[in-house]
């Protein structure tokens, strides 16, 4: 049995304006010593993924439901707050993005890194002082002894991030989840803080569940891929698999509009569906070269194998009845990437792809 | 390329440092260079690339050189016009003159423009920023905000203006009818599109566009930097185009100019500095792009460290404290990891940042597992090595010698004798002197002492002193 089970996991938010459903039946599974990524647009429900395992979003006006999100063979949708509170940092650890948010500007860093390791052990003072250096050290801090005076403001952005990767492994936890961990670093920090993460998890055997936008970092570090469309799964398997045999249309776009590649593509036209009044059929339809009417009704089409071991791929064309070599032939895509060619249809208004933006914007017409 | 093409902007030797104060009476104990002397051309219709670390000056050389903040220094020659000099100075311009250390300066030197002049230096040059939600007032509808620098410039008739508004709405892909619409009702792709439709409301002559695709998604990216390349050719727009990443800067630029530390270590046409790389900063920089390809793993050539203090940069080159091709001196011979590593320890010795305590607890930490015994004066010998990934044999046995001694002294606590043990047999050129630009190729220049070019050159300009 996998180490995190998330089966059919669905978030809700209770807004004045309608519910919005930012994670629409998603499932997957992390391993121990196993680095899966999620990865999409923003606005694409991977963060609320991330945080609802840890049942951190909070509720209401969020609900967190599913058919269950087992970790180490119990279900964390079932556990009581305390319990809960015993998991997270404990068992199950987080990297948020902005590593300025995640530490208090006026405690010093290393009595944070302290804290962390206090809340979850019963130790002396002095001790945990003694653990966090050992931590600041082992994640890269020069001077960690003295450095663990100093305040947030005194460490570059990279070095902020060690700490909260010192914070969040303070109690060797199982999983480590790190949402968009390097996003806000530079490429060559990126790659410090990257090739940290992957000594530690050989060191820990931690699982890590990494939630990126970028799919160099993901070619960098994964070893199986979620592609996250709306709320929805659009295709999930191994890395290599994934990046070689792109099957599902939004990860052939996504791949073609990575810049630098000489492409010269013009991206992906169209912005993501109203989360309120999500559309009948396949969620990408509506910005799919390859859309036919049978896309647009029903449901989103179910994850069907579409190559080699776990690869599986939630569109219409590998149903049975459907021609999946419309979408398959790497050709094909080319030729439909020219046909694509008026990038300004989105002219359209985006109605509160971020929860509760009515509130924030009414605030400000006021 | 550049040889049948105008300049429409040449900086040289730009400056800008900001001062470092302390205490109440404000007394100056330091300066940030953020911006230490670049020199660049800009050419009609082409799009130069300013690429960089954060930190590195990249978006104060922008701000400084269109003077949304005062220059310390240099100039910025504007080719397309401007001057009609005016008598009008405001007081402070007068009494600049009057204690004479307003320096002379060319006419069309844009760090002398008197307001007026700035002004109308302003209609040419436009900028876009990266964040599309903070460069937009929410109060106002977008109209009124791509609108406003019309009637800043003078464009009275209020119909007159919705009509160019409207007309360049549609043409950065939006619709007429949004004009009455607030920020707050666009994604960030589409008030990126707003705000390059207010760049070029007054129809300018170049857009320095500071990092306009870092916030938005992959997917927005590239319809944006399509847009961008779309729109400089129909407008035959020049463009100063600042990002930290190199793909992005791959799309849309002719040229690259690399920065580091607040200096231009770098400038080559875009495919040749990304096929024949010459300054080991800009190799590394390429090497840490993650491709998109997971059978290529390995994040390449590894930078350690941050990018150091611009209050007081290194000597010599300024990334020589980083770089993995750092010289070694004539009587060496390391492998270059060992050397790399022996330099490194050499600054943290010269820092004050390692000491015989430091030493202890490193070799405590080393052998936690075993928590017993007491810790030799071997174990920490080790751990201080271990520290600084050095084997416990160098290949040179006059490296060797030296690095032993330094450790001895080091757990003695004499830091200054390991200091110039150290500095005595580990140095380098790259630290003593300051390479010169050398040209490598006919647009292609380069300061790092391994550059051996066909030439030495006083500017990364091609055009040299001309007027």
């Amino acid at each position: 049995m996998s180490l995190l089970e998330v089966r059919d996991l669905e978030v809700t938010f209770d807004t004045d304006s309608g519910t919005v459903h930012a994670v629409d039946g998603v499932s997957f599974d992390v391993d121990r010593g196993e680095t899966v990524c999620i990865v999409g647009e923003s606005g694409s429900g991977k963060t609320v993924t991330s945080e609802s395992i840890t049942r951190l979003v909070k509720e209401p006006p969020g609900r967190v439901t599913g058919d269950r999100v087992t970790f180490d063979g119990r279900d964390l949708l079932q556990l009581s707050k305390r319990r809960l509170r015993k998991i997270r940092g404990d068992r199950i650890g987080h990297v948020f993005q902005n590593p300025q948010g995640s530490l208090n500007p006026v405690y010093t860093v290393g009595r944070q890194v302290a804290e962390a390791i206090r809340l979850h052990e019963d130790v002396s003072k002095d001790k945990a002082r003694e653990r966090a250096v050992d931590l600041l050290d082992r994640v890269g801090i020069p001077k960690a002894g003295e450095r663990y005076d100093d305040y947030p403001h005194e460490f570059s952005g990279g070095q902020k991030q060690r700490v909260v990767v010192a914070m969040a492994i303070a109690a060797n936890p199982d999983l480590l989840i790190a949402d968009e961990p390097t996003t806000a670093l530079d490429v060559t920090i990126q790659a410090q803080i990257l090739r940290l993460l992957r000594d530690l998890q050989d060191d820990l055997d931690m699982g890590i569940l990494l939630i990126t936008h970028d799919l160099g970092v993901v070619a960098e570090v994964a070893d199986r891929v979620v592609v996250m469309y709306a709320g929805k799964v659009m295709e999930s398997g191994d890395v290599f698999e994934v990046f070689e045999n792109p099957s599902h249309p939004y990860t052939q776009g996504l791949l073609d509009c990575l810049p630098g590649r000489g492409g010269g593509s013009d991206g992906i036209p169209g912005s993501l569906p109203d989360p309120k009044d999500p559309p009948a059929g396949c969620r990408f339809a509506d910005r799919c070269p390859h859309a036919i009417e049978d896309c647009r009704t029903g449901d989103q089409p179910t994850l069907v194998p579409v190559s080699g071991g776990d690869h599986e791929a939630s569109c219409l064309y590998y149903q049975v009845g459907y021609d999946a070599s419309v979408v398959r032939s790497p050709a094909d895509r080319d030729a439909d990437a020219d046909a694509g060619d008026e990038t300004f249809t989105d002219g359209g208004l985006v109605d509160g792809t971020e929860t509760g933006s009515c509130d924030a914007d009414g605030g400000m017409r006021r | 390329m550049s040889e049948d093409r105008e300049p429409v902007l040449s900086v040289r030797g730009l400056k800008k440092h900001y001062p470092v104060t302390k205490g109440i009476l404000r007394r100056e104990v330091g300066q940030v260079k953020a911006v230490d002397g670049i020199d660049f051309t800009l050419y009609e219709g082409e799009t130069l690339g300013l690429v960089g670390e954060s930190g590195c000056g990249k978006s104060t050389a922008a701000t400084s050189l269109l003077r949304l903040e005062e220059p310390t220094a240099g100039e910025v020659i504007y080719h397309g016009e401007v001057p009609e000099e005016t008598n009008r100075k405001t007081p402070l311009e007068k009494l600049r003159t009057i204690r004479g250390d307003d320096e002379a300066r060319e006419p069309n030197d844009v760090v002398g423009f008197s307001q007026s002049q700035l002004k109308r230096f302003r209609r040419k040059a436009q900028m876009i920023f990266q964040n599309p939600t903070g460069s937009f007032d929410p109060r106002m509808t977008v109209g009124e905000s791509v609108a406003e620098p019309l009637l800043i410039h003078g464009l009275d008739d209020p119909t007159e203006r919705r009509e160019i508004t409207e007309d360049l709405l549609e043409r950065v892909g939006l619709d007429a009818d949004d004009y009455d619409r607030y920020p707050h009702e666009f994604s960030g792709g589409q008030k990126q599109r707003v705000a390059l439709a207010r760049a070029l409301v007054v129809n300018p002559e170049f857009v320095v566009a500071d990092e306009p695709v870092s916030a938005l998604d992959v997917s927005i990216q590239s319809e944006i930097l399509s847009l961008m390349r779309d729109l400089q050719d129909r407008f035959g727009l020049s463009m100063l185009f600042i990002s930290h990443d190199m793909g992005v800067i791959r799309e849309i630029c002719d040229r690259v100019a690399v920065m580091y530390l607040g200096e231009i270590v770098e400038v080559a046409p875009t495919e040749e500095l990304f096929r024949n790389p010459q300054h080991p900063y800009t190799q590394a920089l390429l090497a840490s792009i993650p491709t998109p390809d997971p059978r290529q793993r390995g994040l390449g050539i590894e930078l350690t460290g941050d990018v150091p203090s611009p209050d007081n940069p290194p000597s010599g080159c300024r990334f020589h404290t980083r770089c993995p091709k750092v010289i070694q001196p004539d009587g060496l011979d390391l492998p270059q990891e060992q050397f790399r590593r022996a330099l490194d320890f050499r600054h943290q010795v010269e820092g004050g940042d390692v000491d015989a305590d430091g030493a202890t607890e490193l070799a405590r930490a080393r052998q936690s597992d075993a928590a017993t015994g007491d810790i030799t004066r071997d174990d920490r010998r080790r751990a201080l090595r271990a520290e600084f990934d050095l084997p416990d044999e160098l290949d040179d046995p006059a490296a060797e010698e030296s690095v032993a001694a330094a450790v001895d002294s080091v757990l003695d606590d004499d830091l200054e004798s390991a200091g110039e043990r150290l500095s005595d047999t580990f140095t380098t050129v790259c630290e003593r002197e300051k390479p010169e630009l050398e040209r490598t190729d006919e647009n292609h220049v380069a300061a790092c002492h391994l550059v051996d070019g066909s030439e030495t050159v006083e500017t990364a300009t091609t055009e040299v002193a001309d007027d």
